[in-house]
């Protein structure tokens, strides 16, 4: 896919929150050195995210995605593992540096309808961000930004209100707002699911030509894969802090390998009153993050269980760029000789490995 | 022909506020017979919650249908009084489900009592019948019938969401509306609770009538559909009639909306503006100002709902219903110079 080097990746990055709240209870754990199991947001994430590159993260609610995003941005400090921006570790950034980073790095949320102050005119709010990173707030960017959203004539848009803008304007100024400070990354969560569906495509499409036209890399973060499909290259399917599987969409589409991703996809709609569809089989809830079953932590709801799966599965490159986390798809004995190093030699095992899932 | 279970004809509803009258349903006709799965849907605001709510007597305070009629067997039911309502309509003859509906169930009583106290007020049950018959539903939305003393909290959303549905099969209503039942789950849990709505459509004589924005789950789940816009039909019929040969525009255009994870490569469309938030009376197609093909005629008076050829059961609200075939079929060529004007 892209031969240059990630501007954002994430190297065995892992977001644990302790479930010791009281001080007494903090206390006690740090002198008995016990205490409860943490709750194990984000787990062990390797991934890499490229500019002029949509790449999706999915998954359902309490799968780890939102920790995710929120620590990529630098709200929280990672448990361990760590984040690389640019070739650099965000761990070794100082104040300045995360000034920068931030400038760099920016957010779209879900809800436009809160994003926005409601006492601040387009104009202020595209002028905030420049303000605080130094930059000239000189009338010709505003009127460029806001054409690259596609609110046009941008006259007509920059001295109105909140109030006085639909949703999707309401989203596009919120786009435009990060786009101005001219970033490399764009964390989008769940950009368009407040939207109506013809609202909807609208944005998708402006994020797709964004991340062609400015060099973006656009980190899309959503539990509708349907949306997700449409617009991303490349997708990481994430379960309960794990990344399951990641592939080039349409490999993903085509060929999914995990038992979760089959069965998220087979979940989905289709808008075809004649299309005969095979419902998902997944009974039961995600299980509680905080008390995660040994081994595979997909294996209670798995329809394909196995005995080795109550023994951890190592997320493996099962094809070119398509990594997996399940036993059904590596050969365990050629991943237990090498199993300290998990680069280049991977793609040996599987040369001499499981080649039946080529 | 039967009488159909709930006939809406002709229903105009509004809702006062300070700043004058807004015009939420205009003219709205469809049909719901026994047995059937009827959808509604369109965009926020399109009036689909509004026909719902009306339906069980349950519009807000300031809400009320200013003409036309909601037939239920044959007999109005628009006008009737709240108690009325209560005593002969809601959960035993219609039940509705509603939005994120989890939240609708008492927090701090058990289910069964929840089950105890419906039947109590409407019918006369008894204890054990109840309970019977609460057991079945257990049965047949898929809970474990052991749970049926647990406390709401007890369950996770998507099990909250089929309680919600077993209770309001309790008291076997013909009709159950729901409202957005899935719009608050995750794609799995949303494929199970269609999965039981099949199920039910299997063990027990009931219609449903699906309020939703997400055609997909109408084309799968449902047996015939209305697509709204600014408060009126734009078109109603099977859901082969309006997925092979849709004649109003904006059921053409919502349709070329919707992502198909069959074909991630499809151009989807994007239907331009918003729609208009109608005060005073409603003289003009709402989708005219959204639509390609509109002409002046469309703003000059409110369209009615008239049959497609050949075909009585599917109504449409175009002036131009019958060019539509050929209109959007040179709508690729429309798209690419509009594009060029940009």
């Amino acid at each position: 896919m892209t031969t240059t080097d990630p501007i954002l990746r994430t190297d065995g990055l892992k977001k644990h929150y302790k479930q010791s709240t009281t001080p007494l209870e903090v206390l006690r754990s740090k002198l008995t050195g016990g205490g409860k199991e943490p709750i194990k947001a984000v787990d062990d994430v390797d991934l890499s995210f490229h500019e002029n590159e949509i790449s999706g993260v999915i998954g359902e609610s309490g799968c780890g995605k939102t920790t995710l995003l929120e620590t990529l941005i630098g709200l929280h400090d990672p448990t361990a593992g760590e984040i690389y921006f640019d070739g650099r570790p965000t761990s070794e950034f100082g104040s300045e540096e995360w000034h920068e980073y931030r400038r760099r790095v920016r957010i779209i949320f879900q809800n436009p309808y809160e994003a926005m102050n409601p006492k601040f005119t387009v104009r202020r709010a595209l002028t905030e961000p420049l303000s605080i990173h130094g930059l000239d707030t000189d009338e010709e960017r505003l009127y460029d930004v806001l054409e690259r959203v596609n609110l046009t004539p941008p006259e007509q848009y920059l001295d109105k209100y909140e109030g006085q803008l639909s949703g999707g304007e309401k989203q596009r100024v919120a786009i435009a707002r990060e786009l101005i400070v001219d970033p490399d990354v764009i964390l989008a969560d769940e950009p368009v699911s407040m939207l109506d569906v013809s609202t909807q495509v609208a944005i998708l499409h402006m994020l797709k030509e964004l991340a062609a036209e400015d060099d973006l890399s656009v980190i899309y973060i959503s539990h509708d894969i349907s949306t997700v499909s449409y617009i991303c290259e490349e997708v990481n399917v994430m379960y309960l802090g794990n990344v399951v599987e990641s592939a080039p969409t349409r490999k993903l589409l085509d060929d999914p390998e995990h038992p979760y991703t089959r069965e998220l996809l087979r979940a989905i709609p289709i808008p075809d009153p004649d299309h005969d569809r095979t419902r998902s089989n997944v009974p039961g809830n995600p299980p509680d993050p905080v008390n995660l079953p040994s081994g595979c932590n997909f294996k209670e709801r798995c329809p394909d269980r196995m005995e080795i799966c109550d023994v951890e599965p190592v997320l493996f490159p099962t094809g070119e760029e398509h990594r997996t986390k399940c036993h059904l798809h590596y050969d365990h004995e050629q991943h237990a000789d090498a199993a300290v190093d998990d680069g280049p030699t991977a793609a040996e095992h599987r040369a001499v490995g499981d080649g039946g899932n080529q | 022909m039967s009488e159909p279970l709930l006939e809406v004809e002709d229903l105009h509803i509004r809702y006062e506020t300070e700043t004058g009258g807004i015009a939420a349903v205009t003219d709205a006709s469809f049909a719901i017979d026994d047995g059937e799965y009827h959808g509604l849907v369109g965009e926020s605001g399109c009036g689909k919650s509004t026909i719902a709510k009306s339906i069980i007597g349950g519009l807000d305070a300031n809400g009320r249908v200013s003409a036309g009629t909601i037939r239920y067997r044959g007999e109005e039911i628009q006008d009737f009084t709240d108690d009325e309502y209560s005593e002969r309509i809601r959960w035993k003859n219609i039940s509705m489900i509603p939005q994120a509906s989890m939240n609708s169930l008492d927090p701090v009583m058990r289910i069964h009592k929840q089950a105890l106290d419906l039947a109590e007020v409407h019918t006369d049950w008894s204890e054990e019948k109840t309970m019977d018959r609460l057991e079945e539903l257990f049965d047949i939305v898929g809970l474990p019938p052991d749970r049926m003393r647990d406390y709401p909290h007890q369950f996770s959303g998507g099990m909250q969401q089929r309680v919600v549905i077993a209770l309001a099969l309790l008291l076997e209503p013909d009709l159950i509306i729901a409202d957005e039942p899935t719009t608050a789950l995750d794609v799995i849990m949303q494929d199970q609770v269609m999965a039981y709505l099949q199920n039910i459509k299997e063990d027990i004589d009931v219609s449903l009538l699906m309020i939703t924005h997400d055609i997909s789950l109408v084309f799968e789940e449902c047996d015939s559909m209305t697509v709204m816009h600014g408060g009126q039909v734009a078109e109603s019929g099977s859901i082969r009639d309006v997925f092979y040969d849709p004649r109003h525009p904006y059921s053409i255009l919502l349709q070329k909306t919707f992502p198909d994870i069959r074909y991630p490569d499809q151009e989807l469309t994007t239907i331009e503006g918003t729609p208009p938030i109608l005060s005073g009376e409603v003289s003009e197609c709402t989708f005219a100002d959204r639509c390609p093909w509109a002409k002046p005629e469309c703003r000059e008076d409110a369209p009615p709902l008239e049959p497609t050829e050949g075909n009585p059961a599917h109504v449409n609200s175009c002036i131009r219903s019958h060019e539509m075939d050929q209109l959007a079929a040179e709508e690729t060529r429309h798209a690419e110079v509009t594009d060029d004007n940009d």
